[in-house]
């Protein structure tokens, strides 16, 4: 059994409404499936003998902002007993709430608070649904392509009030963005 | 008499961020009943860079500089699975020559990085003086250890199912029964040209993963010594793809970039696919997720680091556990921080097989050693200090193990006064430390002295102090 059997596997054996499309490359085999059938394929995945995927290794989360449902949250899984890898993925937009599957892999508890922290994707039935990464009060999710890279604020110990400020930034230099292009190019220019 | 009541209530401890014996900046929230753990929360992102966020922003290689900084004590596989996933999606071919070098350079940065843990988890297991000669004397440190205490075995176990279920890879993962190694399951880079076994136990607690790491080394050295053998010769890079993707223009072949242009770093497009690539680095699964964009730029570049994994199973690990046993469990965990100093310098020894059969006299060799074998002395100091101070140091901290009780009746001196045994001979250590320093003649050993015996007075004080409140308010 190799990447390729178990997915046309499971392919052949799950109900066809399950899945909206599916891929296959030399670089990994990936199924798109809707929110409300995540957790049953999943399932599936995890328990059904000749696929028996059961480490979770990563939750991922994209966002397309062009697309209507912008975020897609990608579950990259692996079994161990087939060697083989499957990517999961799934869309959602910023009020769509996603079925925790943290009853299967107790390992996506902190991927899938990385996933609200970074994104604001919230999900349903996690027990304990909160930022992992960012400061306390942090305002914001900063994977998401409309925050900027900087941040909005910046923080600094303020010694009259005896303890650390949020204040807008203050850049000294302005960013600078390396385009790819050969930096010859833009001397040609002026 | 009024016998006080026994408060029942449970204690909510907060380690860290920072604290002498956590590595790095962790904050732990830890709930005791007594001297149990009945739970303990970690908190993170005190060292959040938003390294994912600056990938979107950079080309693979002016991105190259920061991923040496995601865990640096294995900074060649950071750098080895950034190149991978480009490298992969543009069906870029490596030479064998250069997959033989990055063997040699993997194994050796997992060499590093196991034995610059090892001493700092010894340190927090209870030996200070060992972070010190963990180059020199690991073979010591190690039988003294597992003889005189249970610390590490027993500890900390993980079975099978949770492994699996948490997502743990690398010794973590090999330590509980599972065989599961990515450079033998993926067959990546020229890792099937040699031999060599993947490292693994059954039991699943603290003294099966510190096996696996120590196997790992030894395993290591094996793979570097045959690429070194087998190395073939040829182009170390891949020569046609240094031109990728770039028109040539008319102006190039002008004065000004013939002559005062430099050569320009590679920057080609990352198609416009998904790729999941991983490495066996010595934490475990490092990974990272690519997601391409027809440009210089990645669009997602998610990052899936060991560490963060590992970590997540921490609070299932310590309940009902000592509070002591944290460090222990910690150490093993291996996460790396800020905070976590880093000796320069791997010495090489192949161990104990003289003093003694099969080395088991090496103690005795070794504490001789400490007194008679330094044929340096500095010519002004004072050599009588100089050379007495280190045994002082060592001595008085090797007979306090005579009051510790390492079971209910394993305890080779059951006093009554016991602890206070305990500090009173400890406390002759930094006289030792003061000796060596100053007999050196050397005000950079003078300073270093100094500081050592600060921090251990620094420890000391505060520990009797509360020991003895607590032996005070004991007494009837």
């Amino acid at each position: 059994m190799d990447n390729q059997s178990i997915f046309q596997y499971s392919l052949e054996t799950f109900p066809k409404k399950w899945v909206h499309l599916m891929e296959r490359s030399e670089h990994g085999n990936r199924f798109d499936t809707n929110t409300d059938y995540l957790f049953k394929l999943l399932y599936f995945l995890k328990f059904h003998t000749y696929t028996r995927v059961q480490v979770l290794i990563d939750i991922c989360g994209v966002d397309y902002p062009s697309r209507k449902r912008r975020f897609e949250v990608v579950y990259n899984l692996l079994s161990t007993r087939y060697n083989s890898r499957i990517r999961v993925q799934t869309s959602a937009d910023e009020v769509t709430r996603i079925s925790s599957v943290v009853s299967l892999f107790p390992s996506a508890g902190w991927w899938e608070r990385e996933v609200w922290d970074m994104f604001g994707v919230s999900f349903i039935n996690h027990p304990d649904l909160r930022r992992i990464l960012t400061d306390y009060g942090f305002e914001g999710h900063p994977l998401r392509k409309d925050f900027p890279l900087s941040g909005y604020v910046e923080v600094r110990y303020d010694d009259p009030e005896k303890r650390v400020v949020s204040e807008p930034i203050e850049m000294t230099q302005e960013f600078r963005y390396f385009d790819s292009a050969s930096p010859w190019e833009q001397r040609s220019d002026g | 008499m009024n016998i006080p009541a026994t408060r029942k209530d449970l204690m909510i401890v907060n380690m860290g961020p920072q604290h002498p014996s956590m590595h790095g900046v962790l904050r732990l929230i830890v709930t005791l009943d007594g001297e149990d753990v009945i739970d303990c929360e970690p908190i993170l992102g005190y060292l959040h860079r938003g390294m994912e966020k600056i990938a979107e922003n950079r080309t693979i290689i002016q991105y190259l500089p920061y991923v040496t900084r995601w865990d640096y004590l294995a900074t060649m596989f950071t750098e080895a699975i950034t190149v991978n996933g480009p490298e992969l999606l543009g069906n870029i071919q490596v030479p064998k020559r250069a997959s033989y070098i990055r063997a040699i350079m993997l194994e050796l940065s997992r060499i590093a990085s196991h034995l610059l843990w090892l001493g700092p988890f010894m340190a927090d297991i209870g030996a200070q003086t060992p972070f010190f000669y963990i180059f020199r004397e690991r073979e010591l440190v190690y039988d003294l250890f597992e003889a005189a205490t249970e610390r590490v075995e027993g500890v900390g176990i993980i079975g099978r199912e949770d492994v699996i279920n948490w997502g743990l890879s690398g010794p973590m993962l090999r330590a509980s029964g599972i065989q599961w190694d990515l450079r033998k399951v993926d067959h990546y880079e020229c890792y099937d040209e040699f031999d060599w076994e993947v490292q693994w136990q059954k039991e699943g607690d603290s003294l099966a993963r510190y096996l696996v790491r120590i196997g790992e080394m030894t395993e290591s050295i094996k793979i570097i010594q045959q690429a070194l053998e087998g190395i073939p010769g040829g182009p170390y890079e891949n020569l046609e793809i240094r031109d990728v993707d770039r028109e040539r223009k008319p102006e190039w072949n002008d004065f000004d970039y013939r002559f005062i242009s430099k050569k320009p770093s590679p920057t080609f497009e990352l198609p416009k696919q998904e790729l999941y690539v991983r490495v066996e680095a010595p934490k475990g699964e490092l990974g990272i997720f690519l997601i391409g964009d027809q440009s210089g730029f990645p669009w997602r570049w998610k990052i899936r680091p060991p560490g963060f994994i590992n970590l997540q199973i921490l609070p299932q690990l310590v309940k009902r556990m000592k509070l002591a046993d944290i460090m222990t469990i910690l150490g093993v965990l291996v996460i790396v921080w800020l905070e976590r100093e880093i000796s320069a310098g791997i010495q090489q020894r192949i161990g104990p097989e003289y003093a003694g059969p099969w080395g088991v006299l090496q103690a005795l060799a070794d504490g001789a050693k400490l007194l008679f074998k330094e044929n340096l002395f500095p010519s002004r100091g004072d050599t009588r200090l100089f050379s007495i101070g280190p045994s002082i140091a060592v001595i008085s901290i090797l007979l306090s193990y005579s009051v510790v009780p390492f079971g209910s009746h394993l305890v080779l001196a059951d006093l009554n006064i016991g602890v206070f045994l305990w500090i009173a001979i400890s406390s002759i250590a930094p006289i030792g430390l003061l000796m060596s320093g100053y007999g050196s003649n050397n005000k950079y050993s003078f300073l270093g002295g100094l500081r050592a015996a600060a921090q251990s007075i620094s420890y000391e004080i505060p520990l009797t102090l509360c020991v003895l409140s607590i032996s005070l308010r004991a007494i009837r």
